[in-house]
Formats: C-alpha cells, structure tokens, sequence
C-alpha cells in the first residue's frame, strides 16, 4: 500500500466510523448557536414531573453539607441522596452531580442522554422530591454534544470519553489527510481555488483572533 | 456533474474551515480533560488584575440604561466591542464585561466619582479554549461578531454535509464499499450502544 492509498483509506474509515458523531456535533450545534429554536417548540420552562421515590424523607445519617462545600463532599452527599432514592443503577450509566440551587434546596442533577431526573432535597425538612424532565429535542442534542469528561465513575461513561478524544483526535486527521489528498491532485483548478480557500480561512482565522 | 459539485464542495468547505475544524477540535479535548486545568490554574474563573483606572467625564442621566452607559464607556476607553449589559447593582455600580478572545475585561463604573477600573483576567489556555469553543449567536451589534456567528452556522452545515457527502463518495467506489460498510456499522452500533446505555 502506498502512502497516498493509506492516506485516503484512513481519511474514508475513519469518517465512517466516526459518522454519527460527526452528524451529531454538527446537528447540536445548531441548538446551541440558535437556542431560540428549542425555545420556540418548548417554551423558555423546563417541565419536570413528579415521579416515584422510595424515601420520602432524607435519613437522618445522611449529613446535609453546608453552604460553599467542597464540589467532592456535594458529589458524595449527591451519591448518598439517589441510593437513599432507590437510584443507585444510575451510578453505571449516567453523569449527576449535586448543586444548592437556593438557600434551603440542593438538586440531585442526573444525566442520562435518554432522560434526566432530579431529586429535591429540602434541606430544613429534609424532604424528597423525584422528578423525571420532559423529554426536549433541543436538551437531547445540547446535552450529548456537552457530555464528557472523565470525572465520572462508570467505564462506559469513560469510554464515551474515550470516544470523545478520539473524535477530537480524528477531526485534525481529517484536516491534514484532505490537504495531502488536494495536494496531490493533478487539476490545476482545484489546487489554485484550493490555495483562495485555504487562505481565506487562514486569513479569516488570524483577524478574528487579532479583533474579536 | 453532481458528483463533481459535491466533491469539490466537500473539500473547499474543508480547505477554509481548516482553521476552526483545528480550533474545535483542540478545545474538545481541553475541555474533556478539564481536570488537567484545575490542576494548572485551580478552579474557577480566572482572575482579573487591574491595568487602568480612569474617570468617566460628565457622568449619565438619572435613568440612563445599562446598554447605554456601558456602550458610552466603552467608548470613552476606547474599547468598544461585545459586551454585557447587566443591570446596576444596589449602591448604582456598574460592572460589566467587554469580550476579548484572548483576555476578557471587567469594567467597574461607580457613578458618585465617575470612576472607572478596567481589569483583564489573566491568560489561561482552558478560558481561551472555552471561550473559542462556546462564541457564537447574533446577540451583539458589531459586525465581526455577527461575521463569527455566520462563520459557526456555515461550521454546522458543513460539518452534516461532511458527513453526507463523505456518504456518497464513500458509495460511489466499489473497491470500499465492503471495509467501509464495516466501518460505518461499527460507528452506528457503538453510537446506539452509547445512546442506550448512558
């Protein structure tokens, strides 16, 4: 196999492979560069569902942590919360993490690309709530296009991060694989009109670096 | 003809894009090992230090808006650019930010001494990587930013019809088509995989 043969194959296979991916970032970032869309099929709110709990009140042996705690102390109180919850299968599959969202309130966020839930914590009569979100196009697409990381536990939610990487990986041999191809082409039209956009771009890039 | 269309679409979309497929790319990965960064710079924003401190002549009418003033400012410091327009705190301050790819600027207006401090935040490799990754939208009333938002809408077309042209081109050579059935079959399965699973 030659060199140019080997470029184009890993050029073509790795497009491929990486196909939904690709389709995906580039669908979800249409939601985030035009959120008012989401808006305008579901409204500015957010609609949450009540949805059965095991507990209705936090046991007493789990410790409320103070206001401005620690993101590690939030994330285990977060843990304790959804096994006290009847939620601890989502440890393996999904993403959560704990956040005061009021002086008395601190949210259980949990992440699943298919579905998210929140659980309540009220943390003066330490009641419980469980909600289920409905489902939004918009929040489906923004959120895997937002997912990764490595701070999770789960290896699949590592190898979703793997995958993430290699995506990140691959777009620049994507780059470098399609400037091999177009240079050695042999038409003449291609390689001058090739050169104006490349340019261009470049050119483009620097002053909105310089400028913006 | 189509064939040829598409091909060359394909590859000049790619051949000016470069730039920020690069871009993308990079601060994907800046962002999906975050926890390298906590470790560099900590966590949180990144601190702003001062570098001016000047006096806003003449002060503004009672009742000025905050996107008139901050717009007035801007030009007094001759900065004018993307900016936020947050409403005055309690005691009248105005702090807001002025956009900079490279180096954000905090502006603090208090109206009683007509003083302004201008800070920057200090350079840190992950904001300039967040900040490239998450600029888009046509909420500012300067022309280079709308020209970047067009710039991320022509980024997003591309990037599908990357994806559906490299589809048919793939389709169009036999000699591929059964490696590349394999590859795509992988891609797909791994993908509903995920999307099941997590």
């Amino acid at each position: 196999m030659t060199f140019p043969h080997f470029n184009r194959r890993l050029h073509l296979y790795l497009s491929l492979a990486l196909l939904p991916w690709v389709l995906m970032y580039g669908v979800s970032s249409y939601f985030f560069a035009h959120p008012e869309t989401g808006r305008a099929w579901y409204g500015d709110r957010m609609n949450w569902r009540p949805r059965a709990a095991t507990v209705e009140v936090l046991p007493e042996s789990i410790a409320i942590p103070l206001p401005g705690a620690e993101q590690e102390e939030m994330r285990g109180f977060g843990r304790k919360v959804l096994e006290a919850a009847g939620l601890s299968e989502v440890f393996e599959s999904a993403s959560f993490g704990a956040y005061r969202t009021g002086p008395k309130q601190i949210n259980v966020f949990v992440y699943r690309f298919l579905g998210q839930m929140q659980v309540k914590v009220d943390t003066e009569t330490r009641r419980v709530a469980v909600e289920e979100k409905q489902f939004r196009w918009d929040h489906f697409f923004t959120g895997m296009h937002a997912r990764g990381g490595f701070e999770q536990e789960g290896v699949w939610q590592w190898a979703w991060a793997v995958v993430v990487d290699l995506a990140s990986i691959a777009f620049p041999v994507w780059v470098a694989t399609g400037l091999y191809m177009w240079w050695t082409m042999g038409a003449r039209t291609a390689r001058a009109w090739g050169w104006v956009a490349l340019v261009a771009g470049l050119v483009s890039f620097v002053v909105f670096m310089a400028r913006l | 003809m189509f064939s040829k269309v598409l091909r060359r679409t394909h590859m000049y979309l790619a051949l000016f894009l470069g730039p920020w497929v690069v871009m993308y790319a990079v601060s994907t990965m800046a962002m999906n090992h975050r926890e390298l960064f906590v470790g560099m710079y900590g966590r949180g924003p990144a601190p702003f230090e001062t570098v001016r401190e000047t006096t806003y002549p003449g002060g503004f009418a009672a009742g000025a808006g905050s996107a008139e003033m901050t717009v007035a400012i801007l030009r007094h410091l001759d900065l004018e650019g993307a900016h936020n327009t947050p409403p005055p705190r309690k005691d009248g301050t105005l702090v807001f930010q002025r956009q900079d790819i490279i180096r954000p600027y905090r502006i603090t207006y208090t109206p009683g001494d007509g003083k302004v401090v201008v800070e920057r935040a200090r350079f840190q490799w992950n904001a300039l990587m967040n900040t490239l990754h998450r600029r888009r939208g046509y909420q500012q009333e300067y022309a280079l930013d709308d020209a970047w938002a067009v710039i991320v809408d022509l980024f997003i077309v591309a990037a599908v019809l990357w994806a559906l042209s490299g589809l048919w081109m793939w389709w169009e050579m036999k000699a591929t088509r059964r490696w590349g059935a394999v590859s795509l079959a992988i891609g797909v399965a791994v993908f509903a995989f995920f999307l099941v699973r997590l």
